[in-house]
């Protein structure tokens, strides 16, 4: 059968439900607004349990909060649950910094990014009522105390950044779900207890036994926390006049009663048991991305059953995941105004994965009916939220992989993953093999164990770029004129292109051992302040070693270190050795004189390095070369480190939006990019610069032993939809995946719809876009984000 | 009252200075204009305010851009505020912009990421910023010092 005829047989007749649509309108079109309620509760807790052990305080905190924030159930809804009183609210974490909610707080509506609304009464709450108790306390506090001079004095340079982790702690990491799913948090407990009291009693009055008091305090107040939203649903069923309505709402109260307290029996069962365990872990400590993870391998054995007994359609089981879905809308995170550069789109970093698809921990494919079903929900809202991946493995149903296609070309914002090249990169990175296959999504595209591992896999950004220039100019920052790295020789005195590399890698190498030892202290600080004993249940590791996830206490332990500016690095490395040492186009005194003064009265050259030296990206045997030269030495740079919870350092190549932020920091560079532009995404070839096509592209790309980086990497590929044919589409993603590609996303949008959007943003209030691993609302970007993305080459297919 | 500035006619007098020059100056002028905002810096100690416009035509015939000395009805997309003894400091390249901004000593609002467009004039901003001090006679304001 041709892909065509296959194509034609899927069949997506149906689309959303009413109700779907309905929500989806509601949650799009909602406000952004702060809530003082978490942080009112978590500071009443703390003021009162202070000097009791920190295990101690946060579960008492987290309860106190669980008993006390406002349950809302709303209109339509059939899973319920939420994080704030606003129904597109963002907590506080002031735990973990505080000062820049009193600096941010007066001007959150005037901001032109991230607006955030929020009442004069909250803000006095937060000024006058919450944040002086948490002066001389907060984490932000004590990593500056750990933090050694010199490591505080290079972090302001910008060469690399690693304060993510403290707005608003670590998250990024999948959960256990099916384990609560088929014991409940009672059965839990009843495990929990069993091992504190096979403690010595010495233990028991431990951290060890501390732990076990703090899950088992944070499980309690989960399932109070489920019959309050049992009671008011409850409560609203009996005024309600709607028949209808009141039905859904006993149900939704029989359900709360019944989940996450007890194994689920059912698939609406299951779906809401996940979002509270998703909810309250982003109650508990806000770390972003905290991510769903395989939800079709979670729900599958649910639906299965319910479908068996003739309890449940496909098409119900379809809205139900859609409202899963946008339910993760909800939940975001602000980010502090001044580092807005760097962490733009709407949601603060909040990435939620989901996957569908993939191999199952034996290796078989383990694609199933909720497979098609959650990729079929997630194209009825197609929102920011969550971030929605298909795992392919090479046994997967071709109809799978062609429906994934279709969704891709019509614009869904969706990435793919290429099982065989992740899960060995994961046993690369010391993953048991059934762990590997068995991996799950968070941040923006960072495959891990589900449920098993804490890796702090966003932690680190290194500007790559900003390497070559200090490599260049013998440690001295082109941008501000001042030392940002260290003497590596001045440049007039290299002879070859080795004296080069060898300067670009001290200054990496010296780079990386200032992160080791800042990342040491941050972690400890976090290890000190703000255990996780919630988290801690959910991911497996810490109830048998009786260690908090944030000391070690997972299975598997990562940080993530990522290159910025892969691209720039390549193609910057690559024109010295090509115009300055072979063909001697100019000398490497010249060369280094133009960066310093941003190619000024050498436009010439400039545009002789753009455009005549070949680029990464081209299908070009050298340039290529040199791309796996820098990827292939940049992982070995970082796996050399460890971290402070006994894991590695883990390399990634992905951006965010930091190639536009770091970019705006970097001087002129080798490729013929001016100082302030914006710098290569993920491991996507320079904008403007992968100029011979997709298939040269991505025959440049799976060059690159992309396994080695086993944070993961970004390819970004954009298509002009009107030029693009799903066969063709289909036909090259099949090639790239075979060839040895791990990840690809998709943007979909013609430059003429873009610019429409940026002259008439109320029009496109729901365009979605592609960032680097993530996405965000095209009119909520910046300027300088939204022309990044339409500077991208558009390819047509 | 800060170190440096004894009232805001004096910090008038020099920040006019070093945007006439900054604004005229063939390299520095063109590359501040390609910015196409619109900037207010806040000062205080002495409270002053100063607005740069780089989006619309230029005032005058020469200059890359129009600023204003003092409190201004054109709307700015992009707002700085500090110490004018911290900006002097700044424009010595002696304060950490990152710093500064991270530790609260400059606080910025509206349309951070535009502010961006301006670092690529900083280094040549620097330099000049002595110069039109010199120029003017204040010899002694001056400062000398390690950077970074």
């Amino acid at each position: 059968m041709s892909a065509s005829t296959q194509l034609a047989a899927i069949g997506l007749e149906t689309g959303p439900s009413e109700r779907v649509s309905r929500l989806r309108e509601r949650i799009v079109h909602a406000p952004r607004e702060g809530c003082v309620e978490r942080a009112r509760y978590l500071t009443e807790s703390m003021s009162a349990h202070w000097e009791e052990h920190p295990l101690t305080r946060m579960s008492e905190a987290l309860a106190h909060i669980l008993d006390d924030i406002s349950v809302i159930i709303r209109e339509d809804e059939l899973i319920v649950g939420c994080r704030t009183s606003k129904l597109k609210g963002a907590p506080f974490f002031p735990e973990n910094k505080s000062r820049w909610i009193e600096g941010d707080a007066d001007s959150f509506e005037d901001r032109v990014i991230q607006k955030v609304r929020l009442g004069s009464e909250e803000i006095r709450e937060l000024k006058e009522d919450i944040l002086p108790f948490w002066s001389g306390r907060t984490v932000e506090e004590r990593f500056e105390e750990l933090l050694p001079a010199d490591v505080a004095e290079d972090m302001d340079k910008y060469v690399f950044t690693m304060i993510l982790e403290i707005t608003y702690g670590i998250g990024h990491f999948t959960m256990n779900h099916p384990r609560i799913l088929r014991h409940g948090l009672s059965g839990v407990i009843a495990e929990i207890r069993r091992k504190r009291d096979a403690l010595g009693e010495e233990e028991q009055a431990g951290e060890r036994g501390l732990l076990y008091d703090a899950m088992i305090q944070s499980l309690g107040a989960a399932i109070r926390f489920a019959h309050r939203h049992a009671a008011v649903a409850e409560s609203m069923a009996a005024r309600e006049s709607d028949p209808e309505r009141a039905a859904e709402l006993r149900e939704i109260a029989r359900v709360c009663r019944r989940v996450p307290e007890h194994p689920a029996r059912s698939f609406h069962e299951a779906v809401q048991c996940v979002y509270f365990i998703h909810l309250i872990a982003q109650i508990e400590s806000g770390g972003n991305s905290i991510s769903l993870g395989r939800i079709d391998q979670i729900l599958s054995p649910y639906y299965e059953a319910d479908l068996q007994a003739g309890k449940i359609a496909p098409e119900q089981a379809r809205e139900l995941l859609s409202l899963l879905f946008l339910k993760t809308n909800e939940i975001w995170n602000i980010l502090e105004e001044a580092f807005i550069p760097g962490g733009e789109g709407t949601e603060g970093k909040t990435t939620q994965n989901v996957t569908v698809g993939g191999m199952s921990a034996d290796g078989a494919d383990a694609t199933c009916a909720l497979s098609t079903i959650g990729m079929d929900a997630f194209a009825d809202i197609r929102t920011v939220q969550p971030n929605f991946g298909v795992r392919l493995c090479p046994d997967a149903p071709e109809e799978f992989f062609l429906r994934a296609i279709h969704y891709a070309r019509d614009g869904v914002p969706l990435h793919l993953f290429n099982d065989e090249v992740i899960v060995d990169s994961l046993v690369d990175g010391g993953h048991a093999l059934e762990d590997a296959r068995d991996y799950g999504v968070v941040g923006c595209l960072e495959a891990n164990a589900q449920g098993k591992t804490f890796g702090s896999t966003f932690a680190v950004q290194i500007n790559g770029a900003k390497c070559v220039e200090l490599a260049l100019s013998n440690g001295e920052d082109n941008v501000f004129g001042y030392r940002s790295g260290i003497e590596t020789g001045d440049p007039v005195g290299f002879t070859c292109f080795e004296d080069v590399w060898n300067a670009y890698c001290a200054q990496l190498s010296h780079t990386l051992d200032q992160v080791d030892r800042g990342m040491a202290a941050l972690d400890q600080a976090i290890a000190e302040l703000v255990p996780s004993p919630f988290a801690s249940v959910m991911i497996d590791g810490p109830i048998e070693k009786g260690l908090d996830l944030t000391r070690g206490g997972a299975i598997y332990n990562s940080t993530g270190v990522q290159l910025i500016g892969f691209a720039n690095v390549v193609d910057s490395l690559f024109a010295v050795e090509r115009a300055v040492f072979q063909e001697k186009l100019l000398s490497i005194e010249e060369l280094a004189g133009h960066l310093a003064n941003d190619w000024e009265d050498a436009e010439e050259i400039r545009s002789r390095l753009l455009h005549k030296v070949p680029k990464y990206g081209n299908d070009d045997p050298e340039a290529d070369a040199t791309a796996v030269r820098v990827l292939t030495h940049f992982c070995e740079e970082v796996l050399r480190h460890q971290n402070f919870r006994g894991g590695r350092f883990w390399p990634g190549i992905f951006s965010v939006g930091f190639h536009v932020a770091m970019g705006a920091f970097s001087g002129a560079s080798a490729d013929g990019r001016r100082a302030g532009e914006v710098l290569g995404n993920g491991i996507t070839p320079g904008s403007g610069c992968a100029t011979s096509g997709a298939t040269a592209l991505l025959n440049s790309v799976t060059r690159l032993p992309v396994g080695r980086a086993h944070n993961g990497t970004n390819l970004n590929l954009r298509f002009n939809p009107r030029w693009l044919r799903e066969e063709a589409l289909a036909a090259l993603m099949k090639t790239y995946l075979e060839l040895g590609g791990s990840q690809v996303q998709f943007n979909m949008i013609d430059t003429d719809t873009l610019r429409d959007a940026q002259r008439n943003p109320e029009a496109y209030r729901d365009l979605v876009v592609r960032v680097s691993g993530y996405s965000a609302l095209f009119t909520e970007l910046s300027e300088l984000a939204q022309e990044e993305i339409i500077s991208r080459m558009e390819y047509e297919a | 009252m800060g170190q440096y500035y004894r009232d805001a006619d004096h910090l008038y007098e020099i920040y006019g200075h070093f945007l006439e020059r900054v604004l005229t100056h063939e390299r520095i002028g063109p590359k501040m204009s390609s910015a196409k905002i619109i900037v207010k810096f806040i000062y205080t100690d002495p409270d002053c305010e100063i607005t740069i416009d780089l989006k619309n035509p230029p005032a005058r015939a020469g200059s890359h851009g129009t600023y204003h000395l003092g409190p201004c009805e054109v709307e700015a997309d992009v707002w700085s505020k500090q110490s004018a003894d911290h900006s002097h400091r700044f424009w010595h390249g002696l304060e950490n912009p990152i710093a500064s901004v991270a530790r609260g000593k400059v606080k910025q609002g509206g349309n951070v990421v535009a502010m961006l467009k301006l670092l690529p004039v900083v280094r040549r901003a620097f330099e000049m910023f002595p110069i039109a001090l010199r120029e003017l006679g204040y010899d002694d304001m001056v400062l000398t010092g390690g950077k970074g």
